[in-house]
């Protein structure tokens, strides 16, 4: 055991870092919302970011708390598998440049309920997208509130309903004011600011291998056996770590939150060169995680990271203490914070943009709405989801729910990438066929959740679940598309076939 | 191609055929780079899964045969996405910048 250095929290300079975090984020926030008078500001930034900054949010949106703690907690436990784990967020990346980013971002306005209202020309089919999207938010709200209000309550030694509403209400006040333009650059800065500590983390730990990560990684098989370095720590069985690949792989190019971005941008091309801006900064930082979590294996070791946390989310602060110090453990705390905060207000924009675009100025006012209706609605919503949020987050009190933020990612990949795949390169696609393709993906994934033994079991306290499967993508996706060709094809009329002829020329990028 | 008019309609004829094989190139770009992709990934996948023993080789001190694939896998997807972005935005010319919906 190294890492015996005990941890100071609440702790100075973590909130000093923090305060300084939230004074440029508000200032930040009141330039933004001076710029923000249209929806097309205040959801998409007005399209004139560029891709360079695109790319940093897209990263940021990805690497919530999950990917910044949880990754190297779970390799710093599991070795080998949990690098599995960080490896499946970057190849889903490239998938999303090569299937989603250009189309998309020539069909759609603001979220991808529009591209596909408009491939099918239904709006009705927004509903079904829209529900998706908010039912993914909410799945994802509730992890990253609870974390944040652990994080706050450790930190600053808040009690957790008042770190609750104090979050509650910077969010509020990010969301209302400064909108997407607001949501990018917390974005942009919080990476920043991840990549400053996850660099230098990385350096101090390399300092005594001669910067050589061969030279650390056989120390940490000298230290926890050479079994670390090799499959089987982390996945209880093969079928698992198959679902796993499969529902990340297809779920992270299919969450509403990161597809929204694409819109934020001027044009199909920049869309591209976001994604593979974004592609390029998450396999550096995923890559660094992976070192990182074997660094904290080898400095902190496994068992007094679970004392810490059973989930294994307090190794990245524990490393940064050991290698760094109380200082640097402030940092680092500060930055995981300001890393759910922006996540967070990501989400509430694409929430808002949901409620108010999709489902009131589509939906029930079938398109006949001003743009000052939609943007009167749009911040009212917004305060409703973060009423919800903060609600959420008070009822979750004490539940570890770090792995529900795995699994929402299988549940956007079951609901949304079969069908959105499919309206893009499928002419047969009808609008029943997706209707069903999407309700089958959300509805099994959920179902199979509930069922599965992390419901069942670890929240309900039964004796054993109904299914033995813990994540549900290697069964939902598949049916998902499934359900959706066999409908369409039951369904089809060569008008179908006419729309998507018609609407290729702009999918493609033919038109003029 | 004295013809002027016969000439601006042949050109609007290619642009259209140009149009055309470009539209088919970069969906069977995005397809098949996508394709690749997602068989690299599943064959390591299973190889993860089901071949354990296989991934515990040792190389050298520190690097193990699954850590070695692991590394390359990543490599690999970089670069297939570097090759659609390259191929991808030269494709698009700057004439459909102002492109999609407003």
């Amino acid at each position: 055991m190294t890492g015996n250095q005990p941890i100071e929290l609440p702790n100075t300079t973590a909130i000093i870092f923090f305060l300084i975090f939230i004074g440029i984020t508000i200032g930040i926030t009141w330039w933004a919302a001076r710029r923000t008078k249209s929806t097309e500001e205040y959801f998409a930034a007005g399209r004139q970011l560029t891709a360079l900054q695109n790319g940093f949010a897209l990263a940021g949106d990805f690497t919530a708390a999950a990917g910044f703690l949880g990754i190297v907690g779970f390799i710093s436990l599991a070795g080998f598998d949990g690098l599995v784990y960080a490896m499946s967020s970057i190849v889903g990346w490239p998938l999303m440049l090569f299937l989603f980013a250009g189309p998309l971002r020539r069909l759609g306005t603001y979220t991808f309920a529009d591209a596909l209202a408009f491939r099918l020309n239904a709006p009705y089919v927004r509903l079904f997208a829209g529900i998706n999207s908010l039912v993914f938010i909410l799945l994802f709200l509730i992890v990253q509130m609870v974390g944040a209000g652990n994080i706050v309550q450790l930190m600053f030694g808040l009690p957790y309903n008042i770190a609750i509403v104090t979050i509650g209400i910077i969010m509020i006040g990010y969301a209302f004011f400064g909108g997407m333009l607001a949501a990018t650059w917390v974005q942009i800065i919080k990476g920043l600011l991840m990549l400053i500590a996850a660099v230098t983390m990385l350096g101090l730990a390399l300092a005594s291998f001669h910067f050589n990560p061969l030279e650390m990684l056989s120390a940490v098989a000298a230290k926890n056996g050479p079994a670390v370095l090799a499959p089987g720590g982390g996945f209880p069985n093969g079928w698992e770590t198959i679902s796993i690949g499969i529902g990340a792989l297809c779920g992270l190019a299919s969450q509403p939150h990161v597809l929204m971005r694409v819109f934020t941008v001027p044009d199909a091309r920049r869309a591209r060169a976001s994604v593979f801006c974004a592609a390029t900064i998450v396999g550096l930082f995923s890559a660094i995680s992976g070192l990182l979590g074997f660094a904290a294996m080898l400095f902190v070791g496994p068992a007094a990271i679970k004392a810490a946390d059973p989930g294994g989310n307090m190794a990245l602060p524990l490393l940064a203490a050991t290698l760094g110090g109380n200082g640097f453990l402030g940092f680092v705390a500060a930055v995981s914070f300001a890393t759910i905060l922006a996540v967070v207000v990501g989400l509430i924009i694409t929430g808002s943009a949901t409620l108010s675009h999709d489902l009131w100025g589509g939906f029930i006012r079938r398109g006949k709405v001003s743009g000052r209706e939609q943007l009167t609605v749009a911040r009212f919503a917004t305060i409703i989801i973060c009423v919800i949020a903060m609600l959420l987050g008070i009822a979750f009190k004490g539940q570890n729910l770090a792995f529900i933020g795995t699994l929402t990612i299988a549940v956007a990949g079951s609901a949304n990438f079969p069908t959105l795949f499919l309206a893009i390169f499928w002419r047969r696609l009808t609008v029943v066929g997706a209707i069903a393709g999407m309700l089958t993906g959300l509805l099994s994934s959920l179902l199979l959740l509930y069922l599965s033994p992390l419901v069942q079991v670890a929240i309900l306290h039964h004796a054993e679940a109904i299914i033995g499967l813990r994540n549900p993508g290697i069964i939902s996706i598949p049916l998902a598309f499934l359900v959706s060709i066999s409908v369409s094809l039951l369904t089809f009329s060569p008008k179908d076939a006419a729309r998507y002829e018609e609407v290729s020329k702009i999918l493609h990028g033919a038109a003029s | 191609m004295s013809d002027p008019t016969f000439g601006r309609r042949r050109s609007e004829a290619s642009l259209a055929v140009l149009q055309k094989t470009r539209m088919s190139r970069e969906h069977r770009l995005s397809l098949t780079l996508a394709a690749v992709l997602t068989v690299i990934w599943m064959v390591f996948i299973l190889l993860v899964a089901f071949a354990k023993g296989l991934l515990a080789t040792s190389i050298t001190s520190g690097l193990t045969l699954g850590l070695l694939l692991a590394f390359i896998v990543v490599i690999v997807v970089w670069l297939l996405a570097l090759l659609y972005f390259l191929v991808g935005n030269r494709e698009a010319p700057a004439t459909h910048s102002s492109e999609g919906r407003p």
